[in-house]
């Protein structure tokens, strides 16, 4: 049992997921320790990511003293600023019972703004 | 029912005890152990079944590696609910250095703790259905000593266990090494990957009622199936499957081969669950959801659990596929190896609707047995 999950994805689509996913493996995670959270047909959109992330801190918690383990968390910014975004993630864990992202919890989350086809044009110079 | 299965010593199993469910799941990474718990319950069915000596059956390469013992024992617990008590089957093997003239130990057989047969150092002790003493005689020490008791009036017990091991199925299909045609006389149990099954489905086929059962589930299960039908072939007989047409008022035949794996599979799969509504039957099933589309997972498997839960068959299946799994989560037994070594059983915790589908918690090695 020693081969676990290390870094959980949660993202919209899978475009998201290559990305964070290319990024983690360029930072010198092992490939076969990250998992892309499985998403919906056509893409999850950012209501998923919103519906899926209490599932997600409550998963990471339960095993955070046991594994090390941390969660990266992709939801474009859209039309909205990133500051909604985070807001409505602490909306989510709140109305599920949940504390809010503590500092020592490794759970990271990114906003591109607008979106993350923004930041692929721009890594390609 | 198989109340119960003790083995120690044979491979990645040491001291490993399991009492399965009417119907169980074996859940644990690839090498934990689960086929090999199927693979015992095989070896002892051929043995029971007088189908092999020791040494034929029973090889010193499969001693656990990292013990010095050559001692190996197995215990199997079978209910009975129309004698109403329990069978406890024990075997011991003794092997030698030299890995030849491998010998039956003990052999014992007890019904609510009373003996009905002993075999040790070389001598049987029978005793009769009212627990007086039989016969008492030198046995050969390469062979199981229960196989060799013929059914009697006075030891229908004994026959009861007898013939109940030999209703254990034990298989992983697989459809593409299955046969189109029948042997040339019909066969009562399945090979392993169910490469008789033609032959095998010939001998239940004389059962009308479950033949008129199959092909009525079959009708819904598989687009435009109609029926079966057995076509001399020599000395043997090929298995058609007859389909309806859209396109012709004619039933189209196809030999057994020329069907799709998945086809082939789920054919067996409800033969298998027709044959265990008759009851009685133990069925170990390695991964049967392969070949089969995910649409056609559930149904089988709710059915399965039907017959299972009114007591008729029990089940034992292993598998790795999400949608058995989350189905089937709290009847599983989580199967590990710390350290690479001997295999130990741990309960999955209960989840509650904020946690995430086992099979996701699985896929991330995030079980939490502790």
């Amino acid at each position: 049992m020693s081969k676990y999950t290390e870094i959980v994805i949660l993202c919209e689509d899978l475009q998201q997921g290559v990305f964070a996913r290319t990024f983690l493996i360029k930072c010198g995670i092992i490939r076969q320790r990250i998992r892309i959270v499985p998403l919906p047909a056509q893409g999850g959109g950012e209501g998923f990511v919103r519906k899926q992330f209490p599932l997600e801190v409550q998963a990471y918690r339960r095993m955070m003293n046991k594994k090390n383990i941390g969660l990266v968390v992709m939801i474009d910014a859209d039309t909205r600023s990133v500051g909604d975004r985070f807001s409505e993630l602490n909306q989510a864990l709140l109305e599920s019972g949940m504390d809010l992202r503590k500092p020592d919890d490794r759970i990271g989350i990114y906003v591109p703004k607008r979106n993350i086809e923004t930041w692929i044009y721009y890594l390609k110079g | 029912m198989l109340n119960r299965l003790y083995i120690d010593n044979y491979k990645c199993l040491v001291n490993f005890d399991v009492k399965p469910d009417n119907l169980s799941l074996f859940l644990g990474d690839n090498g934990s152990g689960k086929s090999t718990v199927f693979d015992v319950l095989s070896k002892l069915q051929t043995f029971i079944g007088g189908n092999g000596k020791v040494d034929q059956i029973f090889e010193s390469s499969d001693l656990c590696r990292w013990q010095t013992s050559k001692i190996q024992s197995f215990e199997l617990n079978i209910e009975s609910p129309n004698l109403g008590g329990e069978f406890l089957y024990r075997l011991t093997i003794e092997f030698t250095e030299s890995g030849e003239k491998n010998r039956v130990r003990e052999e014992q057989l007890l019904f609510q703790g009373e003996p009905l047969f002993e075999f040790k150092m070389g001598e049987i002790q029978l005793y009769r259905d009212d627990r007086s003493a039989g016969p008492k005689y030198p046995f050969d020490w390469s062979s199981s000593g229960l196989a060799s008791i013929f059914p009697r009036n006075e030891n229908k017990l004994l026959t009861w266990f007898k013939d109940q091991v030999q209703k254990m199925f034990i298989v992983h299909l697989i459809p593409p090494v299955m046969e189109e045609e029948t042997g040339e006389h019909g066969e009562t149990s399945l090979l392993k990957m169910g490469e008789n099954f033609v032959s095998w489905y010939y001998s239940i086929s004389q059962d009308q009622g479950l033949v008129n059962r199959l092909t009525n589930v079959l009708r819904d299960v598989i687009e435009g199936f109609d029926s079966f039908k057995f076509e001399p072939y020599g000395k043997r007989y090929l298995l058609l499957t007859r389909f309806y047409s859209e396109n012709s008022s004619n039933v189209l035949s196809y030999r057994f081969s020329e069907l799709s794996d998945g086809q082939r599979m789920l054919i067996v799969l409800y033969a298998l669950l027709e044959t265990a509504r008759e009851g009685n039957y133990i069925y170990c099933l390695d991964e049967p959801e392969n070949f089969i589309s995910l649409p056609e997972i559930q149904p089988w498997i709710n059915a399965l659990q039907d017959v299972c839960y009114e007591n008729r068959s029990q089940a034992i299946l292993i598998s790795h596929h999400p949608e058995l799994i989350d189905l089937l989560a709290s009847h599983s037994f989580w199967f590990e190896r710390p350290n690479g070594l001997s295999t130990r059983l741990y309960q999955l915790p209960q989840a509650s609707e904020k946690d995430l589908r086992v099979s996701e918690l699985i896929a991330r090695r995030w079980i939490d047995h502790e």
